[in-house]
């Protein structure tokens, strides 16, 4: 009977888990294995995978399944929670030939007898998610743990394999192997072929192996994350393996048919309807410069209600007000509302009937995985932008990304790369990155400084680019209340403990193009601090936000921004009444390649004023950057601490009193 | 121990919509869907409109419940209310659950079957758990939406109560719990963190109606929800169910005896290892201490809970066999144990979180952790040791709790401090008090000595020693990292007050021996630490830790702030001066003395070197709202002072 090809990682959804397989017993235990005390590289860690081992059998009919098998030693007394195992199941697979055992430093077996407790993850209509989960007996520090068993498939269905080559464990040896399926998979025509797809070290090489294929690791770090790195699935090492024909021979056929269909799907949307283009002209009106008729459409098609942006309907919802999927771009300017693909293809509608060369581009999100375009897995581009020829140059646009302004991308769409689609299913582009320029922060602070080194005044603030754009679409998901909690909790995070910020007014919540803008007033006690008949109080008030990026000295993972920003401040403080400046802090100056930082402070009668740019026009910064990338934010970190010195000699007395 | 509450389980990649259909939406929720709105706080996301349970016991003593619960969104954030989950376990079945919603324009929906799953519940501890949810997700909630839930279930309690909370983070409009009892049987009614309200009697069906119940609201270290908001407890009492009922906590204890009768019997293996790990040759004192050790090393924490497994622990010779156990089991093999050396202990539930037992708390089963109280023989001992209580009957208890691993024998954690527990002794139960540690046990003492060179760099060896609950607490990360990410840890550390630094080694003595004092050195050095401005060099001579707390001082507070335990730590920072510099001058010594705290810093110079030192002392757990303006006052003094800087000035 042909099979079915399925869409769910046999391994891949498991958590702890590991095998050796098809033979069907354990391993010997080695006098290497009863040696080891520590990881190599890192002591103290809590235990160590002595061997893990994923057999995959698609191959024999009567012995179909993935083997599974685990050698944990337990190093210390962290490491005996490695005792506990939970299995995963995918729906509709099952468990066979669990074994588990402990083995103790002096050799002593201790077998697990115990039977495996069926945990329900989740159950509902359609679908099963179920767990074994057992306890090994007597797991002491130094014991060696292992279990194995197998995973059956549902009946006649081929799942999508992955093996998990890094794990959170360092890992002394590694095996896998696959014997694949040869016969006829439903739906799929010609020869049937198994691709991998590999993200794993240098040296490591997937080996053919008569109908299969194997790999063999040794001392595979545990995968251990970093915060401000970017997406875990770019980095962890791992194989991804899937059935297909003829469009998985090669990574260029796989695009090539799915930009095609993508195309069929977009242009049968977008069609060519002369309502289109009515409906172009009465936008653009009289305008003749071609940016400005751009803008106009593209103002048109941010007027379409963006389904994408609001809260989940059921279907009886969508029925009851009468929301119905949109077929074409007709639809879509009948009816309103459309979600972010639709809005996007009316938007491209649009600017042809306008005149314009206008495409589709495919496009994924770099938050959840940076495209890969070795990865045969059509989801990574999962949405659509426009690219629109004006004036002899290409710009992208993001019209299906609510409050999206003209001429800006939402981050998680530049940076990459897209299928620019057509009818021979497409070309990649390169989505450009957005400077600096397009996520401006510009915070100015008028404030006096009392005696007792209280700080409080105003300050505005306004977002631009990204930065509103981000904010903005946050705030969909709340009310007024919410928006100015989250404004004030934001501006409190940039500045000194104890500061008390209250939001006074805010605009630009429901516009593209204007900066988001809010008035806050503020107080911060203790700013000023006396020192006998000195006051000193720093120049420059905000706190980097990426301070915390940058405190470890070693680094493994690029760090990662989500983009690239600019901040441009200004902070007037009016010192009391009596003080004379002794001196203003010094000029601040760095740059480096992809940052630059000033800031000056000057003295104007009884005002301090300061003034401050940084701008940072990067957001991936490889391991061996790091420490170039770390002493700039800390030069930056310095330079904002600097302290203006103030004379006045009836402080002291005013406190004492 | 199993803690059985009910919480939301938000599963939405689950809950997907699904078809729902305008059903029969009940008039009761209709009706309710109608009443006026009334007014509340903009940060209020939902309001409850009524939350109704009515227990039916049977003489048999199975026991009906049926709750419906009906919430107007407010607020977006209120949507959350579309997804209800309702527990249920081998002993309670679930008859029925349904949902409701009536929109702000009039629109009715209905949930269907496809739109609840079962989940997984436990509390997340567990290895396994017979607990699992129903959750549920409502269509059509929106702002304004009210939303209506009705569910039943069937139980066989263990033991004969209800504990009916009845005010959570929302306001609640209504809240009436209607009990129907059997002819013969009675009730005992205990209301917690409410005024106590009779009941409306009508033959053999009581009920209790309340309204307007204000909202918990949400501050800075405030103690634990179950510990302030509005519960009531109804006990049963039956001819039929004697030993499962309780009048006092005698009788709850009493309960419990009987339940864990039998379980510390030993095997010969076991009485074996005890002779092996406490020979009598050693003093008793030392021989507790080592089956203490065991306890808390080799044997592992798995809990499996299954039916009365949430409440009865496993027999001592399987949990050695295993060497694996919950809270229950290890307390029981140890006692078990201790009984082979001839000392006597007795389980003391408690819950782990300080103030939802207090000396004013009904009997109630709640707890959720159990440790041992160890009966000392007279001058088995010689040491003062905290975690002793003295009973008028029993004698020297010392408090053990063989579940942490890193809490020695003598003391107890932190939120098992001043807290209080049920003795469970031959006699039946009582509760008690546990004592709370002095700020001299718990102590961080953390000097430095620093070179300060005249472009501001710092350099210097730092060294902590840890005491008490603090040196527990340090362990619990600290001692379980590998080395790099101790590292790391230090490097978060040291990054919250010091910039551009470098981190040049990190050691530590005493990790894994939990009896003494963790101390850790590190080295660092930090660029432009100190600012230059002209010929001044300014410094912060309060280089490392922030004692500030964090409390909003511009709202009303409702509730005491807490803090874990009481502790003392001193700073001590000496700075050797740059060549050429002298102190020109230097902030003010800090002073603040409170009934809950004292802090005190000064500064001191010789010309040659700066000394900054400091002293914190919290005396007290907790402090009460009315008191909280004191608290403001202590932090501030502490901000100022962990701001302050010296000038120092270069000779001409």
């Amino acid at each position: 009977m042909p099979k079915l090809r399925g869409f769910v990682f046999a391994a891949g959804v498991l958590l702890p888990v590991a095998l050796y397989g098809q033979k069907q017993a354990w391993l010997p235990v080695t006098p290497q294995d009863l040696a080891v005390r520590e990881v190599p590289g890192n002591p103290g860690a809590p235990a160590i995978q002595l061997y893990y081992s994923q057999d995959i059998n698609d191959h024999d009919a009567n012995n179909e399944g993935e083997y599974i098998y685990h050698r944990i030693k337990v190093l210390n007394e962290k490491g005996t929670k490695y005792g506990d195992v939970e299995i995963r199941l995918p729906s509709d697979f099952t468990l066979a030939d669990l074994k588990a055992r402990t083995i103790h430093p002096d050799g002593k077996i201790i077998d697990f007898t115990g039977k495996p407790f069926d945990k329900v993850i989740a159950k509902g209509k359609g679908f099963k998610y179920l767990a074994k989960t057992l306890t090994l007996p007597d797991v002491t520090v130094g014991s060696i743990l292992e279990y194995r068993y197998k995973l059956n498939y549902p009946a006649n269905v081929l799942p999508a394999h992955e093996w998990i080559a890094q794990h959170d464990l360092y890992t002394l040896k590694e095996d896998f192997r696959i014997h694949s399926y040869t016969g006829v998979i439903r739906g799929v025509e010609g020869g049937v072929g198994l691709s991998l797809f590999q993200n794993l070290p240098k040296n490591a090489k997937v080996q053919r192996k008569g109908e299969g294929f194997e790999l063999q690791l040794e001392n595979v770090p545990a995968f251990d994350e970093e915060a401000y790195m970017p997406p875990r699935e770019n980095y962890v090492y791992h194989v991804t393996m899937a059935y297909g024909g003829r469009e998985m021979t090669s990574s260029d056929k796989f695009w090539q048919e799915a930009g095609l269909r993508w195309n069929d799907e977009a242009e049968g949307f977008i069609g060519d309807y002369k309502e289109m283009k009515n409906a172009a002209a009465e936008a653009a009106g009289s305008e003749t410069d071609s940016e400005k008729r751009l803008r106009r459409l593209y103002a048109r098609a941010e007027q379409i209600r963006n389904l994408t942006y609001e809260r989940a309907r059921t279907e009886e919802e969508d029925k009851r007000e009468n929301l119905k999927p949109n077929q074409n771009v007709m639809d879509v300017l009948g009816r309103g509302y459309g979600n972010r693909i639709d809005v996007t293809r009316f938007f491209v509608a649009l600017a042809r009937a306008g005149g314009f060369e206008a495409s589709v581009v495919r496009s994924g999100n770099r938050s959840e995985r940076i495209f890969d375009r070795g990865l045969l897995y059509s989801d990574q581009l999962d949405t659509e932008i426009a690219l629109v020829r004006l004036n002899g140059n290409d710009i992208y646009l993001d019209p299906g990304t609510r409050f999206c302004p003209f001429g800006l991308l939402r981050w998680v769409r530049t940076s990459t790369k897209g299928l620019k689609l057509d009818k021979k299913g497409g070309t990649f582009v390169d989505v450009p990155m957005a400077t600096y320029q397009m996520a401006l922060i510009r915070r100015s602070a008028d404030l006096s400084l009392e005696a007792d080194g209280t700080l409080q005044g105003e300050i505005t603030v306004q977002f631009n680019g990204s930065e509103a754009l981000e904010r903005r679409l946050e705030a969909l998901d709340t009310d007024e209340a919410g928006k100015r909690k989250s404004l004030e909790d934001e501006v409190k995070e940039w500045l000194p403990h104890g500061a008390d910020t209250k939001l006074k007014s805010a605009q630009g919540w429901e516009v593209s193009d204007d900066p988001l803008q809010a008035r806050f007033t503020i107080a911060v006690p203790s700013y000023g601090t006396l020192a006998g008949k000195r006051l000193l109080v720093a120049g420059y008030l905000f706190q980097t936000k990426q301070r915390d990026a940058f405190k470890q000295q070693e680094r493994k993972f690029p760090v990662y921004f989500p983009f690239a920003f600019e901040e441009d401040d200004t902070v007037n403080i009016k010192v009391p009444a009596g003080f004379t400046l002794e001196s203003v802090p010094p000029p601040q100056n760095a740059n480096i390649g992809f940052a630059g930082y000033q800031s000056a402070s000057q003295f104007e009668g009884s005002q301090l004023l300061t003034q401050r740019v940084l701008k940072v026009n990067g957001i991936f910064f490889r391991p061996e950057q790091y420490a170039e990338v770390r002493g700039f934010f800390n030069t930056v970190r310095a330079g904002d601490e600097q302290q203006a010195v103030l004379q006045g000699g009836s402080v002291h007395a005013q406190k004492n009193n | 121990m199993r803690k059985k509450t009910i919480s939301l389980i938000f599963s939405l990649g689950l809950l997907a919509p699904a078809a729902a259909y305008a059903g029969s939406v009940p008039d009761w929720l209709r009706s309710l869907a109608q009443q006026p709105v009334k007014k509340y706080g903009e940060r209020v996301n939902a309001v409850v409109l009524l939350h109704e349970t009515e227990t039916t016991v049977k003489d048999s003593g199975e026991t009906i419940t049926r709750v419906r619960r009906v919430v107007r969104v407010l607020r977006p954030d209120g949507r959350i209310t579309a997804y209800q989950a309702v527990p249920f376990d081998d002993e309670t079945k679930l008859n029925y659950m349904k949902g409701w919603s009536i929109s702000a324009t009039g629109q009715e929906y209905e949930a269907k079957k496809d739109d609840i799953v079962e989940l997984s519940g436990g509390e997340g501890f567990e290895v396994y758990s017979d607990e699992k949810y129903k959750a549920m997700r409502i269509p059509g909630v929106d702002v304004g939406t009210v939303v209506g839930v009705e569910w039943e279930q069937k139980r066989h309690p263990y033991t004969f109560e209800d504990q009916w909370f009845f005010q959570g983070r929302s306001p609640v409009e209504h809240a009436r719990f209607i009990l129907h009892l059997p002819a013969s049987w009675e009730f005992r009614a205990a209301w917690i963190n409410h005024a106590e309200q009779a009941p409306v009697i009508q033959g053999a069906t009581y009920t209790w109606e309340l309204n307007d119940i204000p909202r918990i609201e949400d501050e800075d270290e405030m103690p634990h929800l179950r510990a302030l908001e509005g519960q009531l407890i109804v006990t049963f009492f039956s001819e039929k169910t004697k030993g499962r009922s309780y009048a006092n906590w005698n009788d709850f204890g009493a309960w419990y005896a009987q339940l864990t009768a039998g379980v510390r019997d030993p095997s010969p293996a076991l009485q074996q290892k005890v002779q092996e790990i406490a020979p009598a040759s050693l003093p008793l004192l030392e021989r507790i201490r080592a089956l203490a050790r065991f306890m808390q090393r080799d044997v592992r924490y798995a809990a499996i809970e299954i039916g009365i497994g949430g409440y009865q622990p496993h027999p001592a010779s399987q949990v050695f066999s295993n060497r694996y156990g919950d809270c229950k089991d290890k307390a029981t093999l140890l006692s078990s144990m201790l009984a082979q050396i001839g000392v006597k202990s007795y389980y003391v539930p408690v819950h782990t979180d300080r103030g939802i037992y207090t000396d004013k708390t009904p009997p109630t089963n709640g707890f959720n952790h159990v440790i041992l109280a160890i009966q000392l023989p007279e001058a088995s001992y010689n040491e003062p040791m905290p975690a002793l209580y003295e009973h008028p009957r029993l004698g020297h208890l010392l408090i053990f709790d063989p579940t942490s691993t890193v809490v020695p024998l003598g003391q107890i954690p932190y939120y098992e401090q001043d807290n209080y527990g049920l003795l469970v002794s031959d006699q039946g139960g009582e509760l008690i008090h546990l004592p709370l540690s002095k700020p001299e046990l718990n102590r961080i003492n953390r000097t430095a000595k620093l070179t300060l060179l005249p472009d501001g760099s710092v350099k210097g060896e730092v060294q902590e020693v840890r005491s008490g609950s603090l040196a527990a607490e340090s362990r619990l990360t600290f001692a379980h990292e590998t080395n790099a990410d101790r590292r790391k840890t230090l490097e978060k550390f040291l990054g919250q007050m010091v910039g551009n630094f470098q981190l040049e080694s990190v050691d530590a003595d005493n990790l894994d021996d939990i009896s003494k004092d963790l101390i850790i050195r590190y080295k660092f050095n930090a660029e432009h630490y100190a600012k230059n401005a002209g010929p001044l060099l300014l410094v912060r001579p309060r280089v490392l830790g922030e004692k500030l707390g964090s409390l909003d001082t511009t709202k009303p507070r409702h509730y005491p702030y807490e803090f874990e335990v009481p502790t003392l730590q001193t700073d001590t920072f000496e700075f050797n001066l740059p060549d050429g510099y002298k102190v020109d001058e230097l902030p003010d010594a800090a002073k603040a003395a409170f009934a809950f705290g004292e802090y005190s810093s000064k500064i001191e110079n010789d010309g040659a070197t700066l000394k900054y030192s400091r002293e914190y002392k919290i005396k007290a757990t907790s402090i009460p709202a009315e008191r909280i303006g004191d608290l403001g006052k202590f932090f501030r003094e502490i901000n100022q002072d962990e701001r302050n800087m010296a000038v120092l000035k270069k000779a001409n």
